[in-house]
């Protein structure tokens, strides 16, 4: 670990040098990282474009990189900031999501006392591990991934998948901090009831 | 007593550690005895580490994409490479960057209002930039966008560094390299450590802020972004760490002002001055 600090370190020296060299291998390594985050808000297209401009962007910026988080978090919080300004006619529909802490599909599995009416069935013995060789499931859940508002899916991604603060996620997105745990908590009960859904059935 | 429905509602702060001590204990009791919540809990944790092992934090780098971005990484360095000692800014760089004018700029007014004017902006900013230049077109205009900066930018009751921070960001988001190029200075001038405003560029994370101002730049920021969906929650941010409903309609107001300068700006490409290309 404490090797992979220093190596990270002597990355970012080069970088801050501007040895062209340096940039050619962190291209290399952390653009996966960066299109996965722009691909979770843009077309596959424009999120390349923006991982691109990134880069070109980073050679000023990486003297402003103090070193709080990991170099992969903090080049997909830049990529982040940009592509949600590729965002700007976005939906309204977000709004609407904030204020229900609870997806619909589970809602109305409670009545008005608040005490389950369709209680979730005990999980089981099956491990993520055994789920997840299921080829169906796997398909089911990317399509749902896909299909989750758009604040969600980014939500997901930025805190999730790339570990980025809370406070930078909320700026990007525009979110308070109540918002952005709101729309975690959504979009993981969508992706549950879903595979909830498929346990039962054994259909998408 | 906690309902089912609260324990639902608060399950992912639960399994993130994101409840207070009373409400963490009020939940581990109703756990105890809901086989039902329990069920529910397990089964978000597990969608949690599901997920974990499917969805992709990396996307496959294709070889077309790699090669572009090398190239133009490549571009970028060459132009640091160039000699000179004041090379390292982009002021050697052949082609001026920044807007490819179309609107020229009026340069000797012969309208008495516009050189009024004229005077006055030299007073103040010491020289006229283009932006008033090409609104000198229309005298009426002009005398309309310099009073509404004096109003927003040189009185008020908001921070200067808020509102070149505001002007820049909503700029930066707009798309206007003209005002992110003298806002960006003006940050500067303002003594914004030339870290700071590298970060602030890149990640809109604003170090230099107090509290109170990173709350009203974001109001600010997302009212220009996406004003139909800004959430309630940020305005109560604002107000929470001390801003008047006056300095919330300030920082609207300095949002509205750039954003109308910068549409002004690119639609009519009006052409960045010369020696503000070095900020870009």
């Amino acid at each position: 670990m404490e090797q992979a600090v220093t190596e990270e370190q002597q990355l970012v020296d080069r970088l801050r040098q501007r040895d062209t060299q340096a940039y050619h291998e962190a291209v290399q390594r952390y653009s996966g990282a960066m299109l996965a985050t722009a691909k979770s808000m843009l077309d596959p297209t424009t999120a390349e474009d923006v991982v691109q401009e990134t880069w070109v962007a980073v050679v000023d910026a990486i003297d402003g990189f103090e070193g709080r988080s990991a170099l992969k978090t903090w080049l997909c919080t830049i990529t982040a900031n940009r592509a949600r300004n590729r965002l700007r006619k976005s939906n309204r529909e977000t709004l609407t999501d904030f204020q229900a802490p609870l997806d619909p599909a589970l809602e109305s599995r409670f009545n008005e006392g608040g005490a389950w009416i369709q209680p979730t069935r005990p999980w089981g013995s099956e491990s993520a591990d055994e789920l997840l060789s299921n080829e169906v499931l796997k398909e089911c859940l990317d399509k749902h991934f896909q299909a989750l508002p758009e604040t969600q899916r980014s939500v997901l991604m930025m805190r999730e998948m790339q570990q980025m603060e809370a406070d930078d996620v909320c700026r990007i997105l525009g979110l308070s901090s109540a918002n952005l745990r709101v729309s975690l908590h959504r979009a993981r009960q969508k992706l549950f009831t879903m595979i909830e859904g498929f346990r039962e059935t054994g259909e998408c | 007593m906690l309902k089912c429905h609260d324990v639902t509602t608060m399950a992912s702060d639960w399994l993130d550690g994101e409840l207070t001590t009373t409400q963490r204990l009020k939940v581990r009791l109703h756990l105890m005895m809901c086989r039902h919540c329990r069920n529910l809990v397990d089964g978000l944790a597990a969608t949690q580490q599901i997920l974990a092992g499917r969805l992709e934090s990396e996307a496959p780098v294709p070889a077309s994409f790699l090669q572009r971005a090398t190239s133009a990484l490549d571009a970028r360095l060459s132009q640091n490479a160039l000699p000179g000692p004041t090379a390292t800014h982009g002021v050697g760089v052949a082609e001026p960057p920044g807007n490819d004018p179309s609107f020229q700029p009026v340069q000797h007014p012969a309208d008495d209002r516009v050189r009024v004017v004229f005077d006055e902006i030299r007073e103040k900013e010491g020289y006229v930039p283009n932006l008033f230049r090409a609104y000198a077109h229309n005298p009426d205009l002009l005398e309309q966008a310099w009073s509404r900066v004096k109003t927003l930018m040189y009185n008020g009751q908001l921070s200067p560094q808020l509102k070149n921070a505001i002007a820049t960001l909503v700029s930066q988001d707009n798309g206007c390299d003209y005002c992110v190029a003298h806002h960006k200075r003006m940050l500067r001038t303002l003594g914004v450590a030339p870290r700071d405003l590298s970060t602030f560029m890149a990640t809109s994370e604003a170090a230099f802020l107090e509290p109170m101002d990173a709350a009203l730049l974001q109001v600010a920021r997302e009212a220009n972004r996406n004003p139909h969906g800004l959430s309630p929650d940020l305005i109560a941010n604002a107000r929470a760490a001390g801003a008047s409903e006056s300095a919330i309609m300030e920082a609207i107001g300095v949002m509205e002002l750039y954003s109308s300068f910068n549409h002004m700006l690119d639609s009519l490409k009006v052409p960045l001055e010369p020696d503000m290309a070095c900020e870009l």
